[in-house]
């Protein structure tokens, strides 16, 4: 290798490091421009979620008509409660499916606990927060679990976490059905955020219980911005 | 220095991070760009990894200061071109040990429950970013 080889190495080093360690901004950018949602997501995954959140409202509606004996024309308009915009990090490498980290923390009024949307659909859960960022378990991690309720005749189930997600415990006598809405009923996260729909319904292992796959309206990589809940 | 040669280099780096970016592998992100410094460890000198290593960094950090994660990361194709020594017999093979031992390693390190519980999509990310890896070193020969 020459000398002047030598500096012009040196030379390129230089500006590489500068741009890793004073302009990091960049590479973001970088990585922005060249990933495949810059777009954003698909109109089939827009319809599709919002297809599940109209369905959940459905199912809460009806569930509150009929507990309270009246109709469901006279339940008008949804409960939106206050939501943080957040943008969602590319992790790498801590690229697993069951945790995202996002651009928003206890600076912007992010707490634990609280849920994390996507297009409406809840696909976590806060358990981290910094200054800045905060990190959510979303449903793919084998920890996650949430009481959830069923269709509209509000079936109570559990959500379990996992690499293929699945709703348990769902009593045997319940009628549930490929495609109804899933949707959280847990303290904490606002009633009847829609989660997916169900999949494949079988017997569990033990007889006692009902359990079936989630199918989901998003894939879970492509997602770049959430909302948190307030 | 050859100065084609370094050209090639971030032609294959960007066409790595692209393959990150857009191809998921058993679910994840696949380690390409890792695999490809791991590769250029058995074809660079160690000024020229500097160089390679660096701009991945840039490439892909996602935080203002260097994190944890990264910093292993940045130092796996050091310790493939520390031991290229040992893996001379048949460079394929040793590309080929080197990015299998390097992604699990990387990720025993870094996040070891995970690592544990995905055992199987790291196996997949491990294979095809072999395969990429000697495409790499056949490439940028």
């Amino acid at each position: 290798m020459t000398k002047r080889n030598n500096y012009f190495l040196a030379i390129l080093i230089l500006i590489a490091a500068g741009l890793a360690f004073l302009a990091p901004s960049y590479g973001w950018r970088l990585r922005n421009v060249l990933s495949p949602l810059a777009t954003g997501q698909s109109e089939a995954t827009n319809l599709s979620a919002e297809n599940e959140a109209l369905k959940a409202q459905l199912a809460e509606f009806e569930t509150i008509a009929s507990q309270l004996g009246i109709s469901t024309t006279s339940l008008r308009g949804s409960n939106p409660s206050s939501l943080i915009p957040a943008m969602v990090y590319s992790r790498y490498p801590m690229n697993f499916k069951n945790e995202m980290l996002v651009d928003a923390g206890a600076g912007q009024g992010v707490t634990p606990g609280k849920g994390v949307l996507f297009n409406g659909l809840l696909v976590g859960t806060i358990y981290e927060v910094f200054s800045d960022g905060a990190v959510a378990q979303t449903v793919f991690d084998p920890g996650f679990r949430l009481p959830v309720r069923i269709g509209t005749s509000s079936v109570d189930a559990l959500l379990q976490g996992g690499t293929e997600p699945a709703v348990v415990s769902i009593s045997k006598d319940a009628k549930v059905q490929e495609g109804d809405i899933i949707y959280a009923a847990a303290p904490g996260i606002p009633y009847a955020i829609p989660i997916g729909e169900v999949g494949e319904v079988s017997m569990a292992e033990n007889s006692l219980f009902q359990q079936a796959t989630v199918n989901f309206a998003y894939d879970i990589n492509s997602i770049r911005a959430v909302e948190i809940e307030k | 220095m050859n100065l084609g040669k370094i050209f090639l280099g971030i032609v294959i780096l960007l066409l790595a991070l692209l393959l990150q970016l857009w191809i998921p592998v058993a679910g994840i992100r696949g380690d390409f760009i890792l695999a490809t410094l791991i590769a250029f460890a058995f074809i660079y000198s160690f000024w020229e990894l500097v160089f390679f290593v660096i701009l991945s960094f840039f490439a892909i950090n996602w935080q203002p200061m260097p994190s944890f994660e990264l910093v292993v990361f940045s130092l796996m194709p050091f310790a493939a071109h520390a031991l290229r020594v040992w893996l001379t017999w048949e460079r394929w093979i040793g590309i080929a040990i080197s990015v299998i031992a390097g992604i699990f390693v990387f990720y025993a390190i870094v996040t070891p429950a995970a690592a544990v519980r995905n055992w199987e999509s790291l196996l997949v990310d491990a294979l095809i970013c072999t395969a990429f890896a000697e495409i790499v070193a056949w490439g940028a020969e």
